[in-house]
């Protein structure tokens, strides 16, 4: 019972906590409604295995909400469908790289010494590495067409500089005096680590696992476009891809398809990017003012 | 009596070759239980260094740290984890001492339930608020949930002091724990140590820039004056503060801004040879206050490093031409 | 250094009017948490050659007092209402009304600020001299000899070594260096009233004490009129010619430096002294004040301090005293200040008298 009130109790502090900035609540929304739509929205709106060839290039309508594409298909249907499997690959993307970042970055810096060298070592080399001509080369080997293996490819690449960043900040949290008192009073590495350090890091890693978020969406739309992941099912960036290759830029009707998508991404983007605002007073308990 | 903590011939060098610096050069010192020592100098002089050896949270390059005799470079695992705990330090800045992400319970609360000091949590919350109210945090119930930068500079120190009193500590290294507190708050935090001393028998360790504050915590307890790194003179508060014999102590007493219009303009100046305190890097052969003192004796002075010797008012002082010779600070 | 040496452009000629009157300045903040009352209602005369010291903890408004007389203070805070005057040469303006260049001119020419982080006020990627001539060309003083001359006086009016400062870069000196050299480049341009925050605070003692021995001197020799804003006494006993407690935003004692010291009428003033060990004045018993500093956005009612006061009354619940003459020069404003006096009568500041029980434990021999 106990169990159950204290986490209900979480819960609601967290809420109200997520509320405390304005901006960054709407950020909030607007990630739970894309997500919403995108994952439970294909059961309302199920995709069209065929358009009507008699309403291609439609301007937007009650029938059509965002118009429809070159083969008449609709564009809101299309927007639904097609963004389960880009947030899915790149929130798969976030986690691995994030995972690793932290993983190795706090131990490099906790650690020190030949331990921190081999890590920084490794982590140099794979800044180095070019990610999209690296992708070219293995597409070309490997099909990508499994937006799980996209998200790890995408992942493994992406936590070089979070890795350094954590590795820095572990470095200057280890010096702290409160750090010192812990070891002082003998509570164990353990306890140093995921009670001391971690907590005190949350608000960066949240808005690093942001960033790698929206950085693994621009990653796959760009594999996407360049012709490097052959998908053939929908998705925001085969629309946008679709919409290049068939020249829509430069039909002025097709403004509703082609703009459709972008919308989209830049709307994730924006709502990801705003609600970390929020997400840092959830972790940072000197942002919230007295009381 | 056995020392509770004792150091001998303690340096502590940082960096390598070129770039090595002596932060600590061979400090022998024993504090007695029930002891007041208060470490006194400027910012570089080493006495932050040294009291963190002491505490243990910095490993010594050379000497060895004693703690009710043994020899912690000796101690099995046991007896190292019994001098970890018995051994506690008090930090400087209140706003860096207490983690900001944690409340005011979960940082009292979590070393008692680590070390089982208490059997469950609610035993933990009890005990947590004792604690808070041996520190003076009252009432107790305003506090536990408050987070450290909810709290003013005075009361984040009392905290930090509840915290080292969770594992009942034999010996508590205060660095500067007062100095970046409100003037009219210190002497109340001051007055909490002294009696933590008598009810709980803690030995303290006082490190401080102020003399004007070692005099006061000190008195019935000795000053140890540093000087880059090394012992420059030490004794009993009162013998030292009003007959000190080592020239950089005398300097030190003499620059002392006073908070008092009659002592500030009837305060003796001594006019030091050089302005800059020397490098670490860098240090001057045999005395290092040589090239500032006033009372250099070329061909000793500045070659032969001085030794600690007993005087016979109390204490002793690390400089062989002006330990027996007193002089008049206030004219 | 004679005074003709450094030309100094004090105005004692001003019909004997002060060079600065602050009348009911009033500062406030506009923050999260609500209004911060970081001033109310200070009125203060400077007079041409004194030195007041400014002394309170942290919260009672003196930092706040001094940016606002140089209006450096930060954008979200309300000067209103109070007039700041200032006087040079027949010339009176309301320092609040001054526009944005008239200001530069005025923090440099009239009344210049030394703050307490010397490293922040210098540019680091700039060496001392670079920075020294951007100054001055900035107030129009373009000829290279004459600014370089001056501030080689400076330097050496300061204790420095001129050319290894001038050609240095700021993280090339040491704090006390760095200080000095500030204290020097605030005194180019000849300012009137030199305003220093914290000038020895973060400094170690010996260099604290070339500091003391320089403001010293320009008070004593050159006769400079100065603002000392300091939460140490220490500076206050040292240096100043009149006194001026601060406690939430007001004055709440101001008196000639040895009436504050030795006859504190305000029971703030009087915990303050009591807290604060000397060091050559023998062994004495202190006295923390109770309490905490006030939360400035809500204060409490009537007198400020009285919640931490042991002479507090209902009235002093209710009412919040004014500044009301003690003495010759001497204001508080306590309800219970004669109480003060009494037990000042029982309980006497020995300070004065300690020093020669210190001296008696003292083997006398003198080089």
């Amino acid at each position: 019972m106990n169990t159950i009130r204290n986490i209900v109790g979480w819960i609601g502090t967290t809420l109200r906590l997520l509320t405390y900035n304005k901006v960054g609540f709407i950020g909030f929304l607007g990630v739970l409604l894309i997500l919403l739509l995108s994952f439970l929205g294909p059961y309302i709106w199920p995709i069209q295995a065929v358009g009507n060839t008699g309403e291609i290039f439609e301007p937007p309508s009650a029938l059509h909400w965002l118009g429809t594409d070159d083969g008449g298909k609709d564009n809101w249907i299309q927007i639904v469908n097609g963004g389960k499997n880009v947030i899915y690959a790149s929130l798969i993307a976030a986690l691995v790289s994030t995972f690793i970042a932290v993983t190795f970055g706090a131990m490099a810096g906790f650690l020190g010494g030949w331990v921190d060298s081999i890590v920084v070592a490794i982590t140099d080399i794979f800044l180095t590495i070019p990610t999209i001509p690296l992708l070219a080369v293995l597409a070309s080997f490997i099909t990508l067409n499994n937006f799980t293996f996209l998200g790890l490819l995408l992942g493994v690449l992406g936590w070089p500089s979070l890795l350094r960043a954590v590795r820095a900040q572990t470095f200057s949290l280890k010096e702290r005096d409160f750090v010192e008192a812990a070891r002082a009073l003998d509570l164990g590495t353990s306890h140093i680590i995921f009670k001391e350090m971690l907590p005190n890091m949350m608000t960066y890693i949240v808005i690093s696992f942001a960033l790698g978020f929206t950085g693994a969406i621009y990653g796959q739309i760009g594999l996407i476009l360049l012709g490097l992941v052959p998908f053939d099912s929908s998705n925001w960036g085969v629309m946008i891809s679709w919409g290049w290759n068939h020249g829509a830029l430069f039909f002025k009707d097709s403004v509703w398809y082609i703009m459709s998508p972008i919308v989209a991404i830049a709307l994730l983007q924006l709502s990801v990017i705003t609600m970390t605002r929020s997400l840092e007073m959830v972790f940072n308990p000197r942002l919230r003012s007295g009381g | 009596m056995v020392p509770i903590i004792e150091l001998k011939n303690v340096s502590k060098f940082f960096g390598h070759g070129k770039e090595r610096v002596t932060a600590v050069d061979s400090i022998s010192l024993a504090v007695e239980p029930g002891e007041i020592v208060c470490l006194v100098g400027e910012s570089g002089c080493g006495k932050s260094t040294t009291g963190r050896m002491a505490a243990g949270l910095l490993p010594v390059s050379a000497g060895q740290v004693l703690f009710d005799g043994k020899d912690i470079a000796q101690m099995n695992r046991d007896e190292l984890q019994t001098y970890r705990r018995a051994v506690q330090i008090v930090h400087q800045d209140p706003y860096a001492s207490l983690n900001p992400t944690q409340t005011i319970r979960d940082i009292i609360t979590a070393p008692l339930l680590h070390h089982k000091k208490v059997k469950d949590r609610t035993h933990a919350e009890k005990r947590a608020r004792e604690l808070l109210e041996i520190v003076d945090l009252t009432p107790v119930h305003d506090f536990m949930d408050k987070y450290p930068h909810q709290l003013s500079g005075g009361q984040r120190q009392r905290v930090s002091v509840a915290r080292a009193l969770t594992v009942e500590p034999k010996f508590i290294v205060a660095d500067e724990a007062v100095s970046m507190v409100d003037v009219s708050i210190r002497v109340s935090l001051l007055n909490m140590l002294s009696r933590l001393k008598n009810e709980f028998d803690v030995t303290f360790l006082f490190i401080t820039h102020d003399l004007a504050l070692a005099k006061y915590f000190a008195w019935q307890g000795r000053i140890v004056v540093m000087y880059l790194g090394r012992m420059v003179e030490e004794g009993p508060t009162p013998r030292l503060i009003t007959d000190a014999r080592h020239p950089y102590t005398q300097a030190l007493l003499a620059a002392v801004p006073e908070a008092d219009p009659e002592l500030a303009q009837h305060k003796r100046q001594i006019e030091l040879r050089g302005a800059e305190i020397p490098s670490l890097l860098h240090l001057p052969l045999g005395c290092t206050f040589h090239p500032r003192c006033p009372y250099i004796v070329e061909g000793q002075c500045d070659v032969h490093v001085p030794r600690l010797e007993a005087i016979r008012e109390g204490g002793s002082v690390a400089c062989p031409v002006r330990k027996d010779e007193s002089i008049q600070l206030v004219v | 250094m004679s005074k003709s040496n450094l030309e100094w452009q004090q105005d004692s000629t001003q019909n004997q009017k002060p060079p600065l009157s602050l009348q009911n300045v009033y500062v406030n903040y506009g923050t999260r948490k609500g209004n911060v009352q970081a001033v109310r209602g200070v009125t203060l005369d400077l007079y041409a050659g004194e030195s007041l010291a400014l002394i309170g903890e942290s919260g009672s408004g003196k930092t706040t007092l001094g940016l606002s007389i140089v209006r450096l203070l930060a954008s979200t805070a309300k000067v209103e209402p109070g007039t700041i005057i200032y006087r040079r040469d027949q010339r009176e303006v309301d320092v609040l009304k001054l526009s944005t260049s008239e200001l530069r001119q005025f923090r440099w020419r009239d009344c210049a600020m030394v703050f307490q982080s010397a490293l922040n006020a210098f540019n680091p990627v700039l060496r001392v001299w670079d920075q020294v001539l951007d100054t001055a060309q900035a107030h129009g003083w373009s000829d290279r000899t004459a600014v370089r001359e001056r501030f080689l006086d400076l330097l050496k009016f300061v204790q420095l070594d001129p050319t290894r400062v001038i050609n240095a870069y700021p993280h090339e000196l040491s704090g006390g260096m760095r200080q000095r050299t500030l204290l020097a480049i605030s005194l180019l341009l000849e300012p009137q009233i030199l305003i220093l925050d914290e000038p020895t605070t973060a400094l170690d003692i010996l260099t604290q004490r070339t500091i003391i021995g320089l403001l010293r001197r320009l008070k004593e020799e050159q006769h400079f009129t100065m603002i000392f804003i300091s939460h140490d006494l220490a500076i206050a006993a040292e240096l100043a010619d009149r006194v001026a407690t601060m406690y939430a935003g007001r004055i709440v004692e101001i008196g000639k430096t040895y009436d504050l010291f030795y006859q504190p009428r305000h029971p703030y003033t009087l915990g303050l002294i009591r807290a604060v060990p000397t060091v050559l004045g023998g062994f004495e018993e202190l006295f923390s004040i109770p309490g905490s500093p006030p939360d400035l956005v809500n204060l409490p009612s009537g007198c400020k301090f009285h919640p931490r006061c042991s002479f507090a009354t209902d009235k002093c619940k209710q009412q919040e005293p004014e500044l009301e003459e003690v003495g010759e020069r001497h204001f508080t404003a306590c309800w219970h200040w004669q109480d003060v006096e009494k037990e000042l009568e029982l309980h006497p500041i020995r300070r004065g008298a300690a020093k020669h029980d210190a001296l008696a434990q003292t083997t006398v021999e003198v080089r």
